[in-house]
């Protein structure tokens, strides 16, 4: 066996681990499970708001930097797809728009061209994000949602996606170096390091996010295709 | 500091030891800590670590290379050994470095520290040939094409490439070209 040190189970109270790690919160807001969580462990949260508890843990195991080794069970499947597809929306509708608002503001306070290149450069990334999260909703997720409710699997293979899962994450890594490194200092703002906070937790939870596609989701439906 | 420390021993009170060490003074985000090499491939799956820590009598028969290429790790990974009975000075010898369970914490955080620093990324001003290749790739040519304007090899254009992401720590196309306008080395109208 091996050890990660977070001690994550069912029985761990869910408003300490949150407080402990920050980034469960974002966890929560996919699952919709509201703030204000009292004493009530991870498997009661789950109870309560109808989640398969062990999705849930594991979930939130992986918000607090655990690499996942439990496997889920089929009925589990569905709240997991559910959650991924609420992290897609809050990206799309939250947080990426709201980076893009902060950047066109820093943009302005920075000499043009600079601006025009960086708004280009971040357009760039949104697009290979969006164009992967389409990839998903559009066919990752249908095709798991059909093995699951007994369809034929069709042409496509969970492999596909592996191979498919390209590495986004690089571009992130770039802005954070810019606009920490290589834009000179600018006129007092705000925004710049607005941006930054909000691009370590962006990262932070997109890197959760593939986490639990790769070494969840895709080793479960692994498991299913050898059925076939 | 460190991303993630691999830690493989077969005694849980010294790994467990180590990596409560490393957490307090923040050597890491993450330590995994294994029995055997039996249990890495369900610990790593989508990372790496960017430090090993493993007590030789872990590698059974294997040398360092063997593990690095079974587990797809890069060359320069930093292989520490973890010491506590009479190794030969040759198997020893073979790590970058080595710890030694009678090392003060002090030490034992100095070795870590040390080796981070030298892996630190060099300074990043470019020479004026790189940044003549910088702007040839940033113009949409290829590196066969930059190569032939250059009346350069296209192997060259890629070492040229390497040292322009090495320097700069930037690695993707479009984000180099807003280190460019940055540091005037073109601009908007010569960026494809």
């Amino acid at each position: 066996m091996y050890e990660i040190d977070t001690n994550i189970s069912a029985e761990s109270r869910l408003a300490d681990v949150t407080i402990e790690y920050p980034n469960v919160m974002n966890a929560l807001d996919y699952f919709e499970i509201p703030l204000g969580l009292g004493d009530m462990t991870i498997a009661e949260t789950a109870a309560k708001y109808g989640i398969a508890s062990s999705t849930l843990e594991v979930a939130i195991a992986v918000y607090c930097g655990e690499t996942p080794s439990k496997i889920l069970v089929e009925s589990e499947i569905p709240d997991l797809l559910r959650f991924l597809k609420a992290s897609h929306y809050s990206f799309k509708l939250d947080k990426i728009p709201e980076l893009k608002r902060l950047i066109a503001l820093f943009s302005e306070q920075i000499p043009q061209e600079q601006g025009k290149v960086l708004v280009a450069f971040f357009d760039e990334y949104v697009a290979e994000v969006y164009k992967h999260f389409r990839y998903e909703d559009e066919t990752v997720f249908p095709y798991i949602n059909g093995i699951l409710n007994d369809r034929t699997p069709g042409d496509f293979r969970i492999k596909d996606f592996e191979d498919n899962h390209t590495d986004i994450e690089q571009k992130l890594i770039d802005l954070k170096r810019i606009l920490v490194k290589y834009i000179p200092p600018s006129a007092v703002s705000p925004h710049r390091k607005q941006i930054l906070l909000k691009l370590i937790t962006l990262e932070q939870d997109l890197t959760y996010h593939t986490n639990i596609e790769e070494n969840i989701l895709v080793p479960f439906v692994k498991s299913l295709e050898g059925d076939f | 500091m460190y991303e993630i420390i691999a830690i493989v021993e077969r005694s849980k009170i010294i790994r467990t030891g180590l990596a409560s060490i490393f957490k307090t003074h923040s050597l890491c985000s993450r330590t995994v800590k294994m029995e055997s090499f039996d249990d890495w491939d369900r610990a790593f799956r989508a990372d790496k670590p960017d430090l090993l820590i493993v007590n030789p009598d872990c590698l059974r028969d294997a040398d360092l290379d063997k593990i690095k290429s079974r587990f797809d790790l890069a060359d320069e990974l930093p292989v520490f050994a973890l010491i506590y009975r009479l190794f030969e000075p040759e198997t020893i010898a073979a790590f970058d470095e080595a710890i030694y369970i009678t090392d003060s914490e002090d030490a034992v955080v100095g070795k870590l520290r040390n080796r981070y620093k030298k892996e630190q990324s060099p300074a990043e001003k470019l020479t004026d040939r790189e940044k003549d290749i910088l702007r040839h790739l940033l113009k949409g040519l290829s590196n066969k094409e930059a190569a032939d304007r250059l009346n350069i090899s296209p192997h060259t254009v890629m070492t040229h490439r390497k040292n322009i992401i090495e320097k700069t720590g930037i690695r993707s196309l479009s984000g180099l070209a807003v280190y460019a306008i940055i540091n005037n080395i073109t601009d908007m109208n010569e960026i494809n």
